[in-house]
């Protein structure tokens, strides 16, 4: 089983993973989850989620991997059924105590052991599994080697980071925002201290910032070793970026999967993706041990860009007009491109831009706006406008 | 456990632990991080606690393994819960003391349905600490040593004096600029440890009376030992740190007019 794994911040962002290629999603509750500052999902939503999810065949798990406090463990295991009422897939977990919880009252939820719980050896996945885990999420920091005898001597699901921001720390094993911040990290507070410079003794200042992690590169390798899901960071993240991430990965198991991969698809996909996030990344510690080029010292260079000029809301195939919500300034002469799960990215030079009214304009510069476009080739809801950067 | 204390000493002992009534443990050289004194496996006392902090990977572990097929010893005290599934069926005392991970009560006793002791996380409120050691046993409280607060598997002190072709050193001391906190790196092979750069020091806590407490004197001086141990018992480090002892963290933000939890 080959998955791909999306982060969603909210309903919107899930629908919009599924649409570009997530083969699941994973969601935070408004309790007993990291990133506890983000929407994340009430219990409503959840339900929701998983309706959704199940009427297009697709999985949703749920976060559940805070580290608990006494005050914490108040309504938690009426929270568990609750998610087992409505067959959320399964449940991401880094608490013991949690994962024996489930298994002990045989609640029916499908338990998969969170990153956080540090796993990079084989004797700690076996101690999981014989408490019911099914499914390991390793520790960022594993190697090829650790990935293949895990799985070798286990079985065990094993799903995997592939792309987006890391921990400087093992995760989980930090509690600087605490100290610092009073946010507790391990609780969904984390303050990201580690992005934060330091003043040494008259030496120049101290930073332990990591760059962002992208195993586009590796995606074969790590099929072949037996990684079954193979997970995005970011449930903070936008649309644009979990459309473009998702349907980069996608096209690239797909790829895979058909022995039709080249070296130039995945330079192609790299530089998409490279271009999306707004920090540099590398394949960290899969098959060499990060060194000084892996972290930022010099602040991180974020360089964000404007690329996402626009979400396709209709298409008018009698007029040939596609109808865009902007995101973005663009005008008349520039160079263009539309993509979507369902459509081969293509250029485009914008000759001509209608308003609402469908009045001729020359540019768009307000966020939001509704305008048209002349597109002969069928665009459908949902598929992107961004500005051509890269050449396949 | 046979004695309150389990000690890390300050370089190897010359002096015997049952006469102090106390356990010796041993951080072992090549399994553990964030130590300025490691012991070699063949050195360490069979009578004694070992000590392994690093998340282990499969080759590590796999080492460990061929060692403990060798060597034995009183207990192991481990964060790594690998270990567990290595030394099981051995009659090791299995301590299981995670820097982070053992924050509730709940935590704490599913632990002990497995282990022969579970040292408290030193991240939790005196409080927390009062009610976990009230109602189990076999609990351990870290009462005196480094605080850490952050394992990275980086090498984050060379990665950063290569990068600025500084002096190579595996010890740095850094200041958050705001707070003007400041920390205490110590780097091996295997990663680096953030540490307060005061020690933490809750002898406060012996009131509660917990089966057994953790010290450690890694920063300790090379001195002599029973000096060391009976200073300690006799007074309060002047430049220490009480942890989170009297600090409780939120994870959410206050939300106008609502609640903060």
């Amino acid at each position: 089983m080959i998955e791909l794994l999306a982060p969603a911040g909210d309903l919107e962002k899930l629908k919009f993973a599924f649409h570009y290629g997530a083969d699941a999603v994973y969601i935070g509750g408004q309790n007993f989850s990291l990133r506890a500052n983000a929407k994340n999902f009430s219990l409503k939503e959840i339900e929701e989620a998983t309706i959704y999810a199940h009427s297009i065949g697709k999985k949703v798990y749920v976060t559940v991997n805070i580290i608990l406090h006494d005050e914490d463990v108040k309504g938690l295991k009426e929270y568990l059924i609750e998610l087992s009422k409505y067959h959320v897939d399964a449940v991401i977990v880094s608490d013991i105590y949690i994962v024996c919880l489930i298994h002990d009252l045989k609640i029916p939820l499908e338990v998969h052991l969170s990153t956080q719980a540090s796993v990079l050896n084989s004797y700690a996945a076996e101690f999981y599994k014989s408490l019911g885990v099914k499914r390991i999420v390793l520790a960022r920091e594993s190697t090829k080697e650790d990935i293949k005898r895990i799985k070798e001597e286990t079985g065990l699901e094993l799903e995997c980071f592939v792309h987006g921001a890391m921990c400087t720390s093992i995760s989980g094993r930090c509690v600087l925002s605490n100290v610092i911040t009073n946010r507790d990290a391990n609780r969904g507070g984390c303050a990201q201290i580690c992005r934060w410079t330091f003043d040494t003794d008259g030496k120049p200042d101290f930073s332990m910032t990591s760059k962002d992690l992208n195993m586009i590169t590796h995606m074969k390798e790590m099929m072949d070793l037996g990684v079954n899901s193979f997970k995005v960071e970011g449930r903070m993240r936008g649309i644009y970026y979990i459309a473009t991430v998702i349907l980069s990965y996608h096209r690239l198991i797909q790829k895979i999967k058909t022995n039709s991969l080249t070296d130039k698809d995945t330079a192609y996909y790299l530089k998409v993706l490279n271009r999306c996030a707004n920090r540099e990344s590398s394949p960290q510690f899969f098959s060499k041990f990060p060194t000084e080029k892996e972290q930022y010292f010099l602040g991180r260079k974020e360089e964000s860009n404007q690329d996402f000029l626009g979400l396709v809301t209709n298409y008018e195939q009698d007029a040939g007009l596609v109808q865009i919500e902007s995101r973005n300034y663009f005008k008349i002469g520039d160079v263009v491109e539309f993509f979507g799960p369902n459509i081969e990215t293509f250029s485009y030079t914008i000759h001509k831009i209608l308003n609402d009214s469908k009045e001729d304009i020359e540019i768009v510069n307000h966020p939001g706006s509704i305008i048209y476009l002349p597109v002969s080739s069928p665009l459908q809801k949902y598929d992107m406008m961004r500005l051509k950067v890269i050449d396949k | 456990m046979k004695n309150k204390y389990l000690v890390i000493p300050n370089g190897m002992p010359s002096v015997d632990s049952k006469s102090l009534e106390i356990n010796f443990l041993f951080p072992v050289k090549g399994f553990c991080v964030g130590f300025t004194r490691e012991y070699e496996i063949e050195k360490i006392p069979k009578e004694a606690y070992i000590y392994i902090n690093r998340i282990l990977d499969q080759k590590s572990i796999e080492a460990l393994k061929e060692k403990l097929k060798i060597y034995s010893f009183e207990g192991v005290v481990f964060e790594d819960l690998g270990i567990y599934e290595l030394i099981k069926d051995t009659k090791m005392k299995k301590i299981f003391f995670a820097s982070h991970a053992s924050c509730s009560l709940k935590t704490v006793e599913t632990y002990l349905r497995f282990m022969d002791g579970v040292i408290l996380s030193p991240d939790i409120t005196e409080e927390e600490i009062t009610n976990i050691t009230h109602s189990l046993n076999r609990v351990g409280v870290y009462l005196y040593g480094p605080l850490p607060y952050m394992y990275s598997r980086r090498h984050l002190v060379k990665n950063y004096q290569t990068y600025y072709e500084l002096e190579s050193n595996t010890y740095l001391t850094i200041q958050e600029m705001q707070t003007k906190k400041k920390f205490v790196l110590i780097e091996n092979e295997y990663g680096t440890v953030v540490f307060d750069e005061k020690v933490l020091d809750v002898k406060e806590l012996l009131k509660v009376n917990a089966h057994f407490y953790l010290v450690n004197f890694d920063w300790e001086e090379d001195r002599d030992f029973k000096t060391l141990w009976s200073e300690f018992q006799n007074q309060k480090n002047t430049n220490s740190t009480m942890g989170f002892t009297h600090q409780k963290t939120i994870y959410r933000l206050p939300v106008k007019g609502g609640d903060s939890k």
